[in-house]
């Protein structure tokens, strides 16, 4: 029996020799030139034991995660591939990220509206609900797909698009195998006479399969599951609405307790623009919607698909570590509203610039479901009413931000956040272990830039966290200084004043200095880090609190 | 018209694609050997089908961790971490492991005068404090008795490297467990039939049966709360007796062949003061000679 590489590469050269011999594309391509392009990312730490922030001891004192991508293209043909190397991984990283290796290379070229792509690649169908395959560094993510995926765009506003591989599991591959088919019409393109329609319209439906085997002696386990979404994005003039259903066929895994109840998602958007004035407005049901190519993978592992998350992700410090929100792929309905708005400049209540004001709300609940007895059976688990929210909220976030440049060298902005989250089911943990229950807080933060001459600029953050649940209130104080374009140093400092475990209001003062040229950036950090969630998307990670030195390279060509 | 065909094809192979299952159990044995109905914990011609016996069983194929938690009514700070335990392991280790909590020590005192007049602790607690001597440091938790206590900024440090390592995912022992319970005597059976999995050589086994309440609503210090003794709080899954000495009867001893199987029953008894309701029988083998714990299970003592 041929193995999946040697499979790839006969399907390869069976594409190739059909589809350039036919065409002669390899004489139109030796008239293009070779370009390569390419990125280097280093992140490396020296750890030191701190007991008192609970960073644990590193055997080997010094870590790296090093990835190099290199592209080259020529003409209609693209290759690549990505070198990473863990010796040994990072912190909060997965230990099986382990040696190096080139885990990401590929092949593809088009013709005529075809492309083919031979070796890894990354792909998304609509808003991801069923497939998204991608890679988010940070997070120690990468499902890249290994296979075949073959895309046609008939030239009339359809276009389809058909995969089939296996995901990326660290440095190996995973169980499943995942086939998947999109298409896609532009309605515009598509139907005569619509083309200078003042409505737009863009539908799509896929279908995704995945298979693995039934290896469990205790159930019957589907080997092949079956999900399908269709989507429907409309604009017209300043309006434009979003939406995604998708259901998914019984997929019992870790992440349901092998139960057999089919998932569903529901993703709807809306939005208004127009100068000066932004609003959006979204909502979401999901139910069971954990989809991944191996049924008893967790975390972040061979996820075949992405659910978006319908909470703003923060980028103020306390913030964005302290209490974000996952997207809970078991179960919930979340909603989120965003309003943008500028006061008009030279008024006395929009000042001489102008003042930017952004009102962002979000709302997560557990489903309104109720359980069914059937563990001997059926195996259903439960049942929810579909788009109700359950009476458990899970989350919930107000804030208002306001932007104004004073005058030449000043600029400001000021925050504030009023969050709760139900640690019940984000869980988080610090020092003094996890709180069990709903954590407020109160966040303000303001933002100063000053700018001391050309090229020189400081800029000041003041935060302040106040809680009376989980570890207290926090303070973090920012100050940075940039001399552009080729120098910055910061310092950064977070104080859990309000802690009312005495021994655990500790500081965290970090360091960090770098330079920068053209596509090379050096920086070098150090002092403690406290453990938290680091997330994006919705998608998190456990950061370890963590004290050293850490060096980051990054560079472009 | 190929181009369109085309799609027809592939959306058809998609589409078939799926497997609907009705029946999850569809061909597969049901595990566990058959009932004795002629004695039951030595009461003769025993009735199975009396209207207040109930049947529960479970069989687990992947790896279960037992966490024992030490805490105590007077420990204020061991609610939240308690919840939080208990909250991961209903969420996100959802199957995956058990959970015990032994009062004892100095926070399981009693202070009549102060309100905290339940006794919380039992022989079993006590052994495993003398043993771990985890009550002086509550909440602290041991994993599979395979650790010294660990404070709960550990926990999902712990958790997450066991998820991490693949522990769930490599069973060493298949449990059968099943549970007969008699309401009018209050007794209970359990019968575990164990397949060891791997090959073992000169390993002495024991097995564990331990009775747990969950829910149980007395007097707790919790701080951060106002008032701090809090009348009501929900205690989960205290330990209220071993059926078993604390470290387990002797199971099996010597080598160990995989694929072997093994039988054994054990009889329970629920007293007037528990909730049968919400109590639950945990199962466990573990080593002799170092007290670890290999496989763990759970089942209600009644059915839902």
């Amino acid at each position: 029996m041929l193995k999946h590489k040697q499979l790839l590469l006969i399907l390869s050269i069976f594409f190739l020799t059909n589809v350039l011999h036919s065409q002669n594309v390899f004489q139109e391509v030796a008239k293009d030139p070779l370009e390569i392009h390419g990125n280097f990312n280093l992140n490396s730490q020296y750890y030191l034991t701190d007991s008192v922030i609970a960073a644990p001891t590193v055997a080997e004192k010094f870590l790296i995660n090093g990835y190099a991508n290199v592209i080259a293209t020529k003409g209609a043909f693209s290759a690549g591939a990505r070198y990473e190397s863990y010796e040994n991984a990072l912190l909060g990283f997965d230990p099986r990220y382990k040696g190096s290796g080139f885990p990401y290379r590929y092949f593809s070229f088009d013709n005529k509206g075809l492309n083919v792509t031979v070796g890894n690649f990354y792909e998304q169908f609509g808003t991801g609900m069923l497939l998204r395959s991608y890679e988010e560094r940070d997070l120690g993510l990468d499902n890249a797909m290994d296979g075949i995926r073959v895309k046609y765009d008939f030239g009339n506003g359809i276009r389809v698009k058909g995969l089939v591989g296996r995901q990326r599991y660290f440095f190996a591959k995973g169980d499943g195998i995942v086939r998947a088919i999109d298409g896609e019409v532009n309605l515009n393109e598509a139907i005569g006479g619509w083309k200078d329609n003042k409505l737009k319209l863009l539908v799509g439906a896929n279908f995704v399969s995945k298979y693995q085997e039934d290896n469990n002696p205790d159930l019957v386990l589907p080997e092949n599951v079956g999900a399908y979404s269709g989507r429907i994005t409309a604009r017209y003039a300043n309006f434009s609405l979003t939406g995604e259903y998708a259901y998914k066929e019984n997929d019992p895994s870790a992440d349901n307790s092998n139960i057999y109840k089919p998932g569903q998602g529901l993703f709807l958007s809306a939005s208004y623009s127009q100068k000066g004035f932004g609003i959006n407005l979204s909502a979401k049901h999901i139910d069971n919607m954990s989809f991944r190519s191996d049924r008893t993978e967790g975390f972040n592992n061979l996820t075949i698909n992405y659910l978006p998350a319908l909470t703003k992700q923060h980028t103020y410090n306390l913030a964005a570590t302290l209490y974000p929100y996952a997207t809970q792929p078991t179960g919930e309905v979340a909603f989120q509203g965003d309003i943008v708005f500028r006061l008009k400049k030279k008024t006395w209540y929009g000042g001489k610039y102008g003042t930017r004001i952004l009102i962002n709300s979000s709302l997560a609940y557990g489903l309104d479901s109720t359980g069914i007895n059937d563990q001997n059976t059926t195996r259903q688990g439960y049942s929810a009413k579909f788009f109700s929210p359950g009476s458990q909220a899970y989350f919930q976030d107000i804030n208002i931000s306001l932007e104004r440049k004073l005058n030449k060298t000043f600029k400001v902005k000021a925050m504030y956040m009023n969050m709760m989250v139900n640690n019940l089911i984000t869980r988080y943990g610090g020092l003094n272990g996890s709180f069990g229950g709903k954590i407020y807080a109160d966040i303000a933060v303001l933002d100063v830039m000053y700018k001391i001459r050309p090229k020189h600029a400081l800029r000041a953050e003041f935060q302040a966290l106040w809680s009376d649940q989980d570890m207290g209130d926090w303070g973090t104080m920012v100050l940075e200084y940039t001399y552009s374009p080729h120098w910055f140093v910061a310092i950064i400092d977070q104080y859990n004043y309000g802690n009312k475990v005495e021994k655990n209001q500790i500081h965290y003062p970090y360091g960090t200095f770098g330079y920068i040229n053209g596509g090379n950036r050096v920086s070098l950090g150090f002092g403690r880090q406290k453990a938290g969630l680091f997330c994006v998307g919705g998608v998190c990670r456990v950061v370890p609190a963590s004290n050293g030195l850490t060096i980051t390279v990054t560079s472009s060509f | 018209m190929k181009k369109y065909f085309f799609i027809l094809v592939v959306s058809f192979i998609g589409l078939s694609s799926c497997d609907k299952i009705d029946d999850p159990y569809e061909g597969i044995e049901k595990p566990i050997t058959a009932i004795d109905t002629t004695t039951f914990c030595g009461f003769a011609e025993y009735d199975s089908e009396l209207n207040d016996t109930t049947y529960n069983d479970t069989t687990s194929n992947i790896r279960k961790v037992l966490l024992e938690e030490y805490t105590g009514h007077l420990c204020g700070f061991c609610p939240p971490e308690s919840k939080r335990l208990v909250a991961k392991t209903e969420n996100e280790l959802k199957g995956k492991a058990i959970v015990m909590s032994i009062h004892a020590a100095n926070f399981a005192a009693l202070v009549n005068s102060k309100g905290y007049t339940t006794d919380f602790t039992t022989p079993a607690g006590n052994d495993l404090h003398e043993r771990y001597k985890g009550g002086n440091s509550a909440p602290s938790l041991i994993m599979n008795r395979s650790n010294t206590p660990a404070s709960a900024s550990q926990w999902n440090g712990m958790l997450d490297s066991l998820e991490i390592s693949g522990f769930y995912t490599d069973p060493v022992v298949k449990f059968k467990v099943r549970n007969i319970y008699n309401e009018t005597i209050k007794t209970g059976r359990v019968d575990l039939d164990i397949e060891f999995l791997k090959a073992f050589s000169g390993t002495n086994f024991v097995v564990g049966v331990y009775i747990t309440e969950d829910h149980i609503l007395d007097k707790q210090k919790y701080y951060g709360e106002n008032p701090e003794d809090v009348d009501n709080y929900d205690h989960r899954h205290a330990i209220r007796t071993a059926a078993t000495p604390t470290f387990g009867a002797s199971f099996v001893n010597g080598d160990i062949t995989a694929n072997q199987k093994e039988s054994s029953s054990f009889c329970y008894e629920i007293t007037d003061e528990w909730n049968a309701d919400n109590c639950s029988i945990v199962v466990f083998i573990g080593n002799s000679d170092n007290k670890q714990i290999y496989q763990a299970e759970e089942v209600q003592v009644k059915s839902e």
